[in-house]
Order: C-alpha cells, then structure tokens, then sequence
C-alpha cells in the first residue's frame, strides 16, 4: 500500500511495521499452537497410557520399577537361563552384574564380563538396585488381536451399518428440522415439545419395550432394528438442525420463494447449501453414534456373529483388560484407527464450510 | 454437501472392498441380510420380508437401501437335523464368555449336534461387561424369546432372576432320570428357595495359591499342602498366615511389613489376598453362616465368626498392610484385580476355576491348604450349574441337552471345576497338569480341600437375594476403600441395612 | 401417501376460514414433519406410554410380558416413593454432576472450537482430530481406561502430580469426596461432538461482521461478546438443552467403574442408576418406571425452564421467536 513516493524515513517506518505484522503473526500462531499442545497434552494423556500399553508386553505393567514407557529389561545368559542386569553400586563404583538369585539383604549375582568367576554373593537389597532397560516396543499384542478378531469384517458390518443409519438420519432429520422452522403450524410449539420428550426417558428404559416390539416385528436378529428407525428422524439431530437452520436469514427464501420456487426447491438449493457446517456435524455426530452403540446390536443381534459391528465384536477382547491388558490395549487401538481416519477426512468439510458461506452471502 | 456425499460414497465403497475380502467365502449370493434374517428365525418366519418399505414416508427414497453383506452364515446349528427342536444356550452370567472359552464350548456343541437328531443347540454369548448380559437376558426374557438354558450360572447370577427358573424334578422324572445317584448335599446346593434349578456337574473348591519365586526370595518354607501339618513349627492358623504373610509384604526399599521402616505408601509386594470373592467369602474364612435367622427369615443376623474374618481381613489391609487395598488391587503393578497372576503375591486364596487366569506354565506356583481358625478349617467351595429357564418353550428336549452337558468332560474343563464323580478326576487334573507344565502341582490338595466346605455356603439363598448380595457388596468395597473405618459401627449400619431389606422380602 | 391426503382433508375443513397462503404452509409443514411424526408413532411414543403403564404394575421382568404375568397395583408403587431412602440422595449426587459437568461441558469445547477454528493454529486439521479422538472410544473402553489413568497407585495422572510436586493426590475413584468430579472429568474427556456442534456454529457466523468490527475499532474480546457469542447463541442453546438431558440419564460409566451401589460409599449412585438397579437388578419393574417417570418429568421441567427464559437470550437471524 505505502510504497509509492515516500520519504525515505516512512519508508523505513513502513518496512519496520511490516517486519512487526510479519514477527507478530509467526508469534501468535506459535502461542496459539503451543496453547493447542498443551491442552493436546492433558487430552491425550489417557489415549498414550494405552497406547504405551498395547506396546509393552504384560509382564511389564506388573514389574516394579519398569518405565512406563515401552522397555524390556537387559538380560544376560548364563548357563542356558536369562538373568536381568542390575547396575549395583559396590565399593569399587557402580557395577553392572546379573541378577541370578535374589533374595532379602544380599543376592547371588554373576559378571557378565567375567563369567568365569562363576555365581557369588553380593550384599544389599536388589529391591533398591537400578534395573537396567531398553527401549522396546512390541508388535506383539497387535499380531495377537488381529489374529483372534476378525477386524476385516467387523469394520465393514459397522461402516454399513453406520453409513445406512447416517444417509436415513441426514434424509430426515433436514426434511423435518426444515418443516419446523420455516412454516407457520398451528400447535407447532407443542410438537417440538413432543420431540425433545421423546430423548428424555433414560435409554435404558426403552430395552424392555423396542425388544418386545422389533421380537413382535420378527426383526430380531436382523439389523432392520438397528437402520429403519433412523429414516424417521430423531430429536437430537432434528434440535441441531433446527437450531442452524433458524439462524439463518430468511431473505434468500423469500425472494425464490417469490419467483416461485417451491419449499422443496427453496430446502435443496438455499437451505442446505448454507448450513453444510451443521450438516457435517450432524453427519460425524450420527456416524459415530451409531459405531459406537454397543447395547443395541448386541441384543438385537444376539447369537448373529456375522452380523456383529466392531463394537460388539471387540467387546469381550478390550473388557478382558485385568487377565490380557496388552492385548486388550492393542485391539482398542486397532478399533480406533478407522474412524480416527474417517474423521481426519471428514473435518475437512469445515474448511470448505467458510468458503461456501462466504460465497453466498 | 457434495463433498459430503462423496465422503459417503466412499465410505460404500470402501465398506465393499471389506466385503469382498473381510466375508470370505460366504459372499457368492448376494441376498440382502435384511430379508434373508428374519427367515432364519422360526417365530418370524410369517412377517412379510420386504416390511420397511411400505413403511417409508412420502418424500423420501422408496425404500431402506440394501445393504451389500453376505447373508447370514450360522455359526452354530450346521450339522443339525432339520426336524431338531432348536434350543437355545445362553451363556454369560458367570464363567464360559471369554473368547477361549467359546471356542471350545463351539466345539462341544459341533460334536453333540451331529451326535443325535432330536435336538440343535445353538449358543447366545454375551460377554458381561458391566451388566449387559443381565440385560439382555432380561429383554429376551420379557421379550417372549426366552433361552432355554442358561449357564454356567451360580447363585448370585440367579438371583437376579428370581422366579424365572424351572423346577428340574419333574424334567427328571419325567426324562427317567437318576437324581438319587447324587449326593443329597450337593443337590441341596443347587436349590433355590427349595426348587431344584440344576444338576451339580462340577465342584470348584479352594485353596490357597501360592508362588514359589516369591518364598524362595525370603528364603522362608513353602506354606503346607497336608491338614495338621505345622508351619515352620508353628500351627497352620491365621496368626501364622498373618506373620508369615507380612514378611511376604514388601516395600520399595526392601522392608518387609514387619520392619519399622516399611512404607504402606509404596507397597511392591503383597503376602495374602482372598481374590475375586464378596463379603460373605471373606466371612467364610473363618467358617460358614447365613445372614439371616432361617427360624425368622426377617431378622438379620451377622455370625459371630464373620465379624472375627471381616476384622482379621480390614486391619490386614489398613494395619498390618499385607493384604492389598482396592487402590493396589485395582493398579497396574497388581494386574487390575487379578492380584495373583502379577507375580507380586505370594498368598491368594481362590477356586478351582482360577486356572483360567494367569499364565500356569510360565509361574512358579504351587497350592496348599487352608490355615485354621479355633482349630477348625473352612475352604469355601463353589458349584455352578446349567439351568433350564421357566418360559423355556421346550423345557424336556432342553433337560435331554442338559443332562448331556453335566456328564460331558470337555465342558467341565472348560470352566476348571472339578468333576462331581470320584472317577473322572485323575483325567481332570492331567488335563491341568499338561497346561501347567514344568510346573508339578500337589492337586491332593483340592481334593482334600473338598472335605472341608463353607456350611451353610457363602453363596446360599437368601431372601431378597439381589438387594441382599448388593447391601454385602457394599460393605465389602467400603472395607476395601476406607481407611479409619469405624468397623463396629459399619457392621451394626449394616445389619440395620440387610434387615430393612430382609423385611421387604416379606 | 395416506397420510397427505389426510392432510388435505383436514385442510378442507378449514378452508373456509383460513387462507390460501396458510393453507399452502400447512401442508407443506406438515408434510416436512411427516417422517417424524410416522417414526414417533412407530417407535418413539411406545416406550413413553410403556413405561408409564409399568409403574401401574408390579411386573417383574422375570417371565414373559403377556397378561396373566403382572398385576395391576393403582398407585401403590407411587406411594413406595415416600419412603424411598435412596431417591433424594442419588437425585443429588445427579444434581452435583450436572451443576458441574453442564458448565464445563460448554466452556471447554467451546475454547476447544475456537483453538481449531483459530487461522492462526498450526495443523488445526490434526489438532481437530486428536480432540476428537475420545468421542470414538467406546464408553465401555473409555470407562476402564480412566480406572487405569486414575489409579491412585499406578495411574499416570497422579504420577503427573506427584511429579509436579503435589504430596498426596487424590484417591479419586475410591474417595466419595473425589470419585463424581473424577467422572466429570471422563465427560470432559469425551467432549468431540459438543466442539464439532459448537465450531459448525462459529463457521455460520459471516465474516464481514468481524470485518466491520474490526474497521469500527473493536478488540478481540468485544468481538467474542458482542458478536461471536450472539452469533453462535443458537448452538449454545442447543448444547445446554442436550446437556441437561445427559446429565439427567447419566450413569454407564459410574456403573462401569464403581457398580451397581455407585461405589465408594454411594457417591456415584445417581438417579438414574437407581432406577436402572430397580428395574434390572432387583426385578422391580413396576417402581422402576415410577423413577423413570421422575427423570422424564424433571427433565421436562428443566427442559421446560430452559426454553422459557433462554429463547429470550438466543438470538436467531431468521427473526424467528418459538
């Protein structure tokens, strides 16, 4: 902007400024970044206990004074059996023996540098002693849960399952949340009062009667249970909808509505354009939902292995975490890398949600 | 949005690229799940397949879109008869639900299917987490589509379906059945408020668990494996289990918990612990009782004997800290619960079924008896059983699969119990002896252990059983979470407790 | 189609006093909402009006639901209320979490949205996803794995604080004082859906509003009050009605980690779980759907509340006032 025919001191102030805008917008993105981290930080903290668990064999966890990160202990061979190091400090400085036999206020040791000398006795508590450990994650645990679940098949029941139950649900849910905000009903209060009622009794109270009802339906043991209800709309999606969709202005419509357009053309070509960012939400919140249903399918699709989504089909492999705690860790992660992924790709409909918006307006 | 749809599109193919490869052999005919389902089951075998779409609303793609999976391969009733009663086999409110389990439980139902023409079980797991499985029993139940048997289940699992169980006397009777060749005090065990639910199969006793490496560090003798013998010279009570356990208890630092200098805050290794049981299991390690007053079933009563093993148990975790409390029990070093299987402790007292647990080859354990209390010894015993549910539609074809299952070898191993006939017990314990080894282990032990059960049983009936066994809970965890508990008075709440709940029954 | 010629049958009766432009509203607002109301009458007003008829019962759930197998009982399971030890204290250990768990519910997604929708966050793809990541865990995995985290012993969280330097931290899951908050923070954890709600709403927000703002003088944190907040009010609203609604019926993971009884010492034994160990512990049916009907009474009311006073607050940029 300011570069034609200054003097040279206002010159020097502008690139001075322009270096300033430069400096302090490399210093907020790093303070906004290193903010990110460190929330990052608190967040993930669970999700590296148990990825650093599904790296560990078991046997680490329950050692006393392994690191919590990935290790096995340092072993030397003697005679035919391996014993852990131990750096041990003695009269002569610390010392690095195996540890043959250990017991209370002193132990058998042997020199891996002088075997020779054979098994001796050393005093100390090797409670106390520095064990000696490298880094060393195992693939273990994930070649174990691979081979026990058949992670293939599990992936796909519930990528259809959570694809159908999406596309029903997004049909809908815009149709209805439409139909709530863009028409004068008589009494239309008192329905979306009806609609909220109907997410407010506590989940588990609804058991007894859907079985009793998709038994009667003969959809038991089927996924019908699972997908139909989906293509007539539910109140948590429906509410969002609704919620964007009143926010916004109402110009648009009105003047297609003007030149004749009818309400189903005015829902497909103003409507949904402008509220893509609260359709991907819908989509990823209902998506997700249903990946991670458990008591449902489970009791809808009892004795029907085949037709098992990952959640039922990991179930008894990550509750087992007390007896198999590698194993169990591996196959949570296993479980969580796919949708991970799918929602890698679909957050990236927000960055397009701006560009949208800002086109139509 | 049409970013969005691309996504789904994706999405479709990807889940059919899982298709074609995840479903193996079963794909070639490509009939919709959907119709093809609700044509297996035999009560649905009258509703109209295609039911969604005449239900899809107007302004909205015709139907439901089908999706592309293979039809549904039975995993069970392949080698049935076509005419076979079909009865079903759920399992999942006790033992028989972890995947190794089910596979062999496949195993015997593959084998006992082909085997006869009259029945075809087919198997309903539900692996318990939380309680999902009590769950979902209770909506097949309600639901009309209630299992025909159900197992192995022991009384706390019954319990919280009282009333829904079929007398087996009658099925007996009327299958021909010789319920007299059992002895009267096991089938009194499997009774609930007098009714006959099951047929005992297998016993589980218990004794102590105990690891060898753990002795060999202290350098102290193993604990005994035969009744009467001493400890170390000294008799084989719980004054000797407590000394002995605390010098099993150490520290970071190496101080055992006899020493001034131990530290409870940083405990590595624990010298007993009565794993996987309830209140009443730890009361019954001083000897067996009820809660209640059988002659006055509303009063509630808290046996003497209780109240000395909930004292010795509560003051050896927060006093003498030899046992683990719920925060160690429950942490990674002390393998979340299952306490002996992390090699950190020296003294566990469990059943039988605890060889399911941990790793019998690769620890260095034995089992002894268990020590006594005013001369008298107690080794609680379990005894889990099939049942046959009372909405059970073919209650008799059921019983003929049931009286299979209690004699049939493969399933007894399976849940480690040990079998009801003196007979069949050396296969039994070879069996263990082959996943066990090198270790050798003393299996005299358990049979001797059987002698000495928990009469009355810490898990016999009780009225209001569910409320009962949760009020015991309770009590249990707070021992286990609470340190300076006044333990008079929470025995007195807890008397007030079981005898409001006691009063409600009636 | 049955159903829209019901539509204009019922129209037709009221041709006579409305318009034609009414009338055109009519119908196509209803036929918008045709496939909820179908799907309420299919599926969703079943379990309402069920339990409702099982709190008039005393079926147990032991046998099959047919006649024969229940009794009707009038109003003897409502009068078991009053002396219902357990209702008012696990009505206020629900009570406790939701006044904790609702603000902080919307306070940490909505600073989570407004890092990942921030130009000025490196990778904010990746930042979103990581923050997302704990929604796709199951409750059932996200259950066990906050008892390990939280382990007084070994969990990484109090090796974290002993490091930082604190002596004795909390025994959280084993403390009645400690175990509720240990739980709002397993909900925080798993915040992703309210942040993707929250930052769908800061993306419909138009960018010349900043852009005016910014030309008018205004800072960052006026823009985040006067524009940002009744911009996005709409979602906001959104997410503290479905917020009071979870905290009413929230109990899985108390049950998961600390059972049936909301162990340590009742702390966890919110009212939704009694009702749950009525109904499928106890085979109480019949007073369980008494408690249920209690859930979804207070939750209406709340709901109710809410509606009345924060509609005034949310601001809707079709000008519509419902």
């Amino acid at each position: 902007m300011a570069t034609t025919s200054l003097t040279s001191s206002s010159t020097n102030k502008s690139i001075y400024r322009r270096v300033w805008s430069v400096v302090r917008e490399i210093l907020a993105r790093l303070g906004v970044t290193s903010l990110g981290l460190l929330m990052l930080a608190i967040f993930l903290l669970p999700l590296a206990y148990v990825l650093s668990t599904s790296l560990k064999l078991d046997s680490q966890l329950t050692t006393p004074g392994a690191p919590l990160w990935p290790a096995s202990p340092s072993t030397y061979n003697y005679e035919g059996t391996d014993y852990p190091l131990y750096d041990i400090p003695t009269e002569d400085g610390v010392r690095r023996l195996a540890l043959v036999g250990p017991h209370r206020e002193d132990s058998d040791v042997v020199d891996p540098d002088h075997p020779e000398q054979g098994v001796f006795n050393i005093k100390g508590r090797w409670r106390t002693w520095d064990a000696v450990y490298r880094f060393d994650p195992t693939l273990q645990n994930f070649y174990d849960a691979w081979r026990q679940v058949n992670f293939l098949r599990l992936f796909r029941n519930s990528l259809l399952l959570s694809t159908i139950s999406t596309i029903g649900t997004l049909i809908a849910c815009i149709l209805v949340a439409y139909g709530f905000t863009r028409f004068q009903l008589p009494g239309k209060n008192i329905l979306f009062v009806i609609l909220i009622s109907t997410i407010v009794l506590p989940p588990q109270a609804t058991i007894v009667p859907l079985y009793i009802l998709f038994n009667k339906l003969g959809w038991t043991g089927t996924w019908l249970p699972l997908l139909v209800p989906a293509f007539f709309a539910n109140a948590y999606d429906v509410f969002l909808l609704r919620q964007y969709f009143m926010s916004i202005p109402r110009e648009l419509d009105e003047a297609a509505m003007i030149d004749g357009a009818n309400p189903f053309r005015i829902l497909v070509s103003i409507i949904i354009p402008q509220a893509v960012p609260a359709i991907t939400a819908v989509t990823i919140f209902h998506f997700f939902f249903v990946w991670n249903q458990y008591f449902e399918p489970l009791v809808y699709l009892l004795g029907k292995e085949k037709l098992y989504p990952i959640s039922v089909g990991i179930g008894a492999f990550v509750t087992t975490f007390g007896n198999y705690p590698g194993r169990s860790a591996a196959t949570a992660v296993l479980a969580m890398l796919l949708p991970a992924v799918m929602f890698f790709l679909a957050q990236r409909q927000f960055m397009q949600g701006i560009v949208v918006t800002g086109v139509e307006k | 949005m049409k970013k969005l749809l691309y996504i789904l599109s994706l999405l479709i193919i990807a889940s059919m690229v899982l298709a074609a490869c995840g479903g193996g052999a079963a794909a070639p005919t490509s009939a919709p799940a959907q119709n093809e389902a609700p044509a297996t089951e035999p009560p649905a075998a009258t509703e109209p397949p295609a039911a969604e779409a005449t239900e899809a609303p107007a302004g909205e793609p015709t139907a439901v879109p089908t999706p592309t999976i293979p039809p549904p391969v039975l995993t069970e009733g392949e080698g049935c008869d076509p005419a076979a009663t079909r009865i079903t086999w759920f399992i999942g409110l006790g033992a028989g639900s972890q995947p190794n389990d089910v596979e062999k439980e496949k195993a015997w139902v593959d084998k006992f299917n082909a085997s006869q023409t009259e029945a075809c079980v087919l198997m309903n797991v539900v692996y318990n987490t939380g309680s999902n499985s009590y769950d979902a029993l209770r909506a097949l139940i309600a639901g009309g589509n209630a299992p025909d048997i159900v197992g192995p289940v022991g009384k706390a699992g019954r319990a919280n379906f009282q009333g829904a169980w079929a007398d087996i006397t009658p099925l007996a009777d009327a299958a021909g059945f010789d319920l007299s060749a059992y002895d009267p005090n096991l089938l009194e065990f499997t009774k609930d408020e007098g009714i006959l639910v099951g047929i005992p199969f297998a016993l589980f006793p218990s004794f102590i668990y105990y690891n060898k490496k753990l002795f060999d560090e202290a350098q102290l003798p193993y604990p005994p494996h035969k009744v009467g013998e001493q400890y170390d010279g000294k008799e084989w009570n719980y004054d000797t289990l407590r000394e002995l356990s605390m010098k099993l208890t150490v520290d970071a630092n190496g101080n055992d918990a006899t020493s001034a200098d131990f530290d409870p805050a940083n405990v590595v290794q624990f010298g007993f612990y009565p794993q996987w049981t309830d209140a009443r299991g730890i009361g019954s390690l001083f000897g067996g009782g009820l809660p209640y007053d059988p002659a006055d079933p509303t009063k509630a009563v808290i046996p003497e004997n209780w109240v000395a093993a909930w004292k010795w148990y509560y003051n050896g975790m927060w006093t003498d800290h030899f046992i683990p409390t719920s925060d160690y029990a429950n942490s990674d070093q002390f393998g979340k619960g299952n306490v002996f299987s992390s090699g950190n402790l020296a003294m566990s007292q469990v059943h039988t079924w605890y060889t399911c647990c941990f790793d019998l080859s690769k620890t260095s354990w034995d089992i002894a008896v268990m020590p006594s209390y005013n001369g008298q010894i107690t080794a609680k015993l379990h005894g889990d059983t099939f049942a046959i549910m009372q909405d059970s539609k073919n209650k008799e074809v059921a019983f003929k699969v049931l009286s299979q299952m209690v004699v049939a070898p493969e399933l007894y191993q399976i849940y480690g119990g040990m079998p009801a006939k003196v007979e069949d017990r050396p296969a039994f314990f070879a069996s263990l002896d082959e996943r066990s080894a090198p270790n050798m282990i003393d299996w005299s032990v358990a049979e001797e252990m059987l002698k000495y059960p928990d009469l009355p049983n810490h898990e016999a009936w009780t009225p209001n059983p569910a409320v009962v066994k949760n009020i015991l809970d309770t009590f249990r965890t707070t021992m286990d979470q609470t340190p300076d508990l006044n333990l008079d008075e929470a025995i007195a709440q807890l008397k007030l407790d079981l005898e409001a709940a006691l009063k409600d029954a009636q | 189609m049955s159903a829209v010629t019901q539509t204009n049958m019922t129209s037709a009766r009221l041709r006579s006093r409305v318009s034609a432009h009414t009338r055109r509203q009519w119908t196509w607002g209803l036929l918008f909402l045709l496939p909820w109301i179908i799907g309420f009458f299919a599926f969703q007003l079943l379990p309402i009006v069920f339990t409702v008829f099982l709190s008039f019962t005393d079926y147990a759930a032991t046998s099959e639901f047919k006649l024969g197998n229940f009794n009707f009982v009038g109003f003897e399971n409502y009068q078991r209320l009053l002396t219902d030890q357990i209702a008012l204290p696990s009505m206020g250990v629900t009570l406790k979490f939701a006044l904790i768990g609702i603000p902080l519910g919307l306070v940490i997604p909505l600073l989570m949205a407004l890092l990942v929708n921030s130009r000025r966050l490196i990778a904010s793809n990746i930042f979103r996803t990581l923050f997302y990541l704990p929604t796709v865990i199951p409750v059932v995995a996200g259950a066990i794995i906050f008892n390990g985290v939280l382990n007084s012993q070994s969990g990484w969280l109090n090796l974290s604080l002993k490091a930082l330097g604190v002596a004795e931290p909390p025994r959280w899951f084993s403390d009645p004082a400690w175990a509720g908050f240990a739980l709002n923070l397993l909900a925080i954890w798993a915040v992703g859906n309210a942040m993707i709600i929250l930052l769908a709403g800061l993306q419909g927000v138009p960018t010349e509003l900043y852009e005016a703002a910014t030309v008018d003088g205004a800072g960052p944190i006026t823009q985040f009050f006067y524009i940002t907040v009744p911009m996005i009010s709409p979602v906001i609203f959104y997410n503290v009605t479905i917020g009071v609604i979870g905290a009413f019926q929230y109990f899985v993971p108390a049950l998961l980690i600390g059972g049936t009884n909301g162990n340590p010492q009742g702390s966890l034994m919110f009212f939704p779980m009694h009702f749950y160990r009525e109904a499928f512990v106890y085979s109480h049916m019949g007073y369980a759907s008494v408690l249920a009907v209690i859930i979804f009474v207070v939750t209406m009311a709340a709901t109710g509340v809410l509606f009345y006073f924060g509609q005034r607050m949310v601001y809707y940029a079709s000008g519509e006032v419902s």
